[in-house]
């Protein structure tokens, strides 16, 4: 090889890392000078403008550094650079590499030399040194500034207000989408809620969340354990099922942390209504052909699919009682949310006897397949056979057909009087006298009759008495004597008087009075103390006041509370778990709500929340004395 | 008001709530022998769906036919155990197959969640007469009726630490419900267990 051919490969070696050292340092800088500006932009709350402007000036960076040491790229510049490291050359490389004054004759004239110089050229420390002193600074630039920008937050501007980590442009948990889709079996269709402070959907449903920027570092944590992230396409996702009980997703990304109430929806059972039979009924005895008719109005918040009636006949008494059950008027409603169902059986299925019970109640069902299915029943209504034996502990008092009875006879009394009233005048004294007295000894009859119809009410004395029967027998009273004494004119009040009470007592919606309680009052003075056995009580311990869960309300609103001044993020992070706590109190959880968005909006919950604070209280409690227990009520 | 303890039965609109119409004056009574507790005379009867339910610490309910609360009924029945309460169910036909015993424990499960078996050392048992054993026996629960089985332990709802719902298979109700006269010639009273129950009540 000729003595310039060795000296252009040796350079061009040396340009190939002279190039590289000035093309990392340009990029390094550029990388630092675009820090710099997004940084600001994230300071003053100009990001996305910023980040143009932090691409341009890295841009603009680059280029210039690169142009300013555009000589690297000249063999004879390159040529010049060794020949400063390396003054030993004596400008013998320049010389051999620059035709304009080596021709290749003279170059060949100075072939040895060269070539003995050639030899002897090591740029290899000189490229280190190079590289440490242009590389170092740019590359410790680029490591500060990135720190720098990571840790920025909003000063001024409008993300000011909203200095908060969570709310500024670092995190990856903002944006946030979050898809719900309901169980198949409700048939509605997903939705998307964008960056949800509370997630509502029915138990069972899929959540899907959905955020910015890689998977790495992002974290999600629920009530039951650590949920997995997975990134894909610049995306990071989730995905979780909406349990029974409501809970709170933990989201952190690096040092950015978000809080998401999950809000769990149950699927209500069919609220079911028996509209037939109306109420509880009392009967002599039923005959086996006549017809129980049975009809129920059954709703349900996502569809019913089946319904029946229920029923359980019980006999017996004592130690003898035995039951029958079975079910009634099965009917398929195929996801109906509004449904009656009906049927109408003679009561011969059911081979009442004496003393039975009859109790019967419509059941529905959903299509919940997640956590149910669930199941509805109305309230019960008993139709009952009144017992043959009067000593039986459900003893009947006959107080509906002696009451009918008398009714009937004091309509007929009633009648008569007032037909004797108004022949009074055109018949014989006597006999108004002796008719009179007829029609009073009949009121007296009646009178009894009101009288053992309300011993048996009340057990011979033992209960209050109906003031309606009272009424009666004192109306009655009056109506007997003014008859006795031809007056019948006189009478005719009481004895409407009479007739209107015992039509209310009639008409009294439970009038069948079960068996009295005797129960033997102790003679405390006597037994005193009386007992052989003797025990020592164990150590008494205070009671805890009861109600657990407002307790724990006031004791989360009060945490919260005390935060509010120094951290209202936090105490908003408080009232958020608060909130997933009180599901079940429509009014407060909407309170709590707002406080929290007031909270983070900086703006003044104080209203709100004080009235959080009532709605959790409660209304103050009266009392005009301490309760026989020493219970707070 | 009387800081009176008083016997309180609770009226259903369902079953026969008046079934052991004897129980409380042997409550009352074994109360008065063996502790200084200031009781009424005469028990009470208290409709479980008004408020007069909340005035009584301890309320007895018993029945053989089905138990199906009003729906007034159950939210005082919450309430009243959620508030501090102790209501008392046995189950009078003492027979896990009886319609009492499954309508009133769905109404239960409905109500408070699954009941709880409650061990042998509970406080139930030792707060005032001593049952290493747990809950006494009963000679109604061998005496051919019912599901003909010794009922091991009793179940509850326990609440703040405390029971606020005790339930019983061992049919108390009838073995406590005889004349008390009758006391005076028993050689070991059986309402011992009672004492417990009403002492539990008011002091834990």
């Amino acid at each position: 090889m000729s003595a310039r051919g060795v000296a252009e490969a040796r350079v061009r070696a040396v340009r190939r890392t002279l190039a590289t050292i000035v093309i990392a340092r340009a990029v390094a800088w550029g990388a630092a000078i675009g820090a710099v500006v997004h940084g600001v932009g994230i300071v003053v709350s100009v990001r996305p403008v910023a980040d143009v402007l932090a691409v341009l000036a890295a841009i603009a960076v680059v280029a210039r550094a690169v142009w300013r040491d555009r000589a690297v790229w000249s063999l004879a510049g390159v040529a010049l650079w060794v020949e400063e490291q390396v003054p030993a050359l004596g400008a013998a490389l320049i010389t051999v590499l620059d035709r304009a004054y080596a021709s290749d004759a003279a170059a060949a004239a100075l072939h040895p030399s060269v070539r003995d110089v050639a030899s002897r050229i090591d740029a290899t420390p000189h490229l280190r040194r190079a590289a440490w002193t242009n590389l170092a600074p740019a590359l410790g630039a680029v490591a500060l500034t990135s720190v720098l920008a990571s840790r920025a937050t909003p000063v001024f501007g409008v993300n000011a207000a909203r200095r908060d980590p969570v709310a500024s442009s670092g995190t990856r948990l903002i944006p946030l989408t979050a898809v719900v889709t309901p169980p198949a079996y409700t048939g509605q269709r997903a939705v998307t809620v964008h960056d949800p402070v509370t997630i509502r959907g029915i138990v069972g449903s899929r959540i899907v969340l959905t955020g910015h920027g890689s998977a790495t570092g992002v974290s999600i944590t629920g009530d039951s354990g650590t949920i997995d992230v997975v990134g894909r396409d610049g995306t990071w996702s989730a995905e979780m099922r909406i349990g029974v009980r409501p809970g709170i997703l933990r989201l952190a990304d690096r040092q950015y942390h978000r809080l998401v109430i999950v809000d769990p929806i149950p699927d209500a059972p069919p609220v079911v209504r028996l509209t037939s039979p109306k109420e509880d009924t009392t009967a002599r005895q039923i005959a086996p052909s006549a017809t129980l008719r049975l009809e129920a109005d059954v709703r349900d918040d996502i569809g019913i699919v089946d319904a029946h009636f229920e029923y359980i006949v019980s006999s017996g008494s004592e130690e003898t009682f035995t039951f029958r059950q079975g079910t009634l008027g099965e009917a398929a409603f195929d996801g109906a949310r509004d449904a009656r169902l009906r049927a109408a059986v003679p009561y011969g299925r059911f081979q009442l006897k004496p003393g039975d019970q009859l109790s019967v109640r419509a059941v529905a069902r959903d299509g919940n397949v997640v956590s149910g299915p669930g199941i509805g029943a109305s309230e019960t209504r008993t139709i009952r056979i009144a017992p043959l034996a009067t000593s039986d502990s459900v003893a009947v008092a006959a107080a509906p057909p002696a009451t009918d009875t008398t009714m009937v006879s004091l309509r007929m009394l009633i009648v008569m009087t007032e037909q004797l009233d108004r022949e009074r005048s055109t018949i014989p004294r006597s006999q108004v006298v002796r008719r009179s007295e007829g029609l009073g000894d009949q009121a007296s009859q009646v009178r009894n009759t009101v009288i053992a119809v309300r011993d048996d009410q009340t057990g011979h004395g033992e209960a209050a008495a109906n003031p309606l029967l009272s009424t009666a027998i004192d109306a009655l009273w009056d109506a007997a004597a003014s008859l006795q004494i031809a007056d019948p004119h006189g009478a005719l009040p009481r004895l409407l008087a009479a007739y209107r009470a015992i039509r209310a007592f009639s008409a009294v919606r439970h009038y069948y009075m079960r068996g009295l309680q005797h129960a033997p009052p102790v003679d405390i003075a006597r037994e005193r103390l009386a007992g052989h056995d003797s025990a020592s009580a164990g150590p008494l311990v205070p009671r805890v006041a009861g109600d657990s869960t407002h307790r724990a309300w006031a004791a989360a609103y009060a945490d919260g509370a005390r935060l509010i001044a120094t951290a209202p993020e936090r105490a908003a992070d408080v009232f958020t778990v608060l909130r997933a706590t009180v599901r079940d109190q429509p009014a407060l959880a909407a309170t709590l709500d707002t406080a929290i968005a007031a909270l983070r909006a900086r703006a003044d919950a104080g209203p709100v929340l004080s009235r959080v604070r009532r709605t959790i209280d409660g209304a103050p409690a009266v009392a005009d004395s301490i309760p026989v227990w020493g219970r707070v009520w | 008001m009387s800081a009176e303890f008083v016997f309180a039965t609770a009226q259903y609109d369902s079953g026969d709530w008046e079934s052991a119409p004897l129980l409380p004056a042997n409550l009352i009574d074994s109360l008065v022998r063996y502790t200084a507790v200031a009781v009424a005379p005469s028990g009470v009867v208290v409709p479980l769906a008004g408020e007069a339910l909340f005035d009584y610490p301890l309320v007895w309910l018993t029945g053989h036919l089905p138990v199906r609360w009003t729906a007034r009924e159950r939210a005082n029945v919450t309430r009243y155990v959620e508030r501090g309460g102790l209501l008392v169910i046995d189950d009078h036909n003492h027979d896990i197959d009886g319609v009492f015993h499954k309508t009133a424990t769905d109404e239960i499960t409905r109500a408070f969640g699954p009941l709880v078996e409650l061990p042998k050392t509970h406080d139930l048992y030792h707060c005032f007469f001593d049952f290493p054993n747990g809950p006494p026996g009963t000679s109604q629960e061998l005496n051919g009726w019912g599901d003909n089985l010794v009922h091991k332990t009793l179940s509850a709802i326990e609440r703040e630490g405390r029971i606020g719902l005790l339930y019983s298979s061992k049919d108390y109700s009838s073995e406590w419900n005889f004349h008390p006269e009758t006391k005076r010639f028993m050689t070991d009273d059986p309402t011992k267990f009672g004492v417990n129950i009403i002492v539990y009540a008011l002091t834990r």
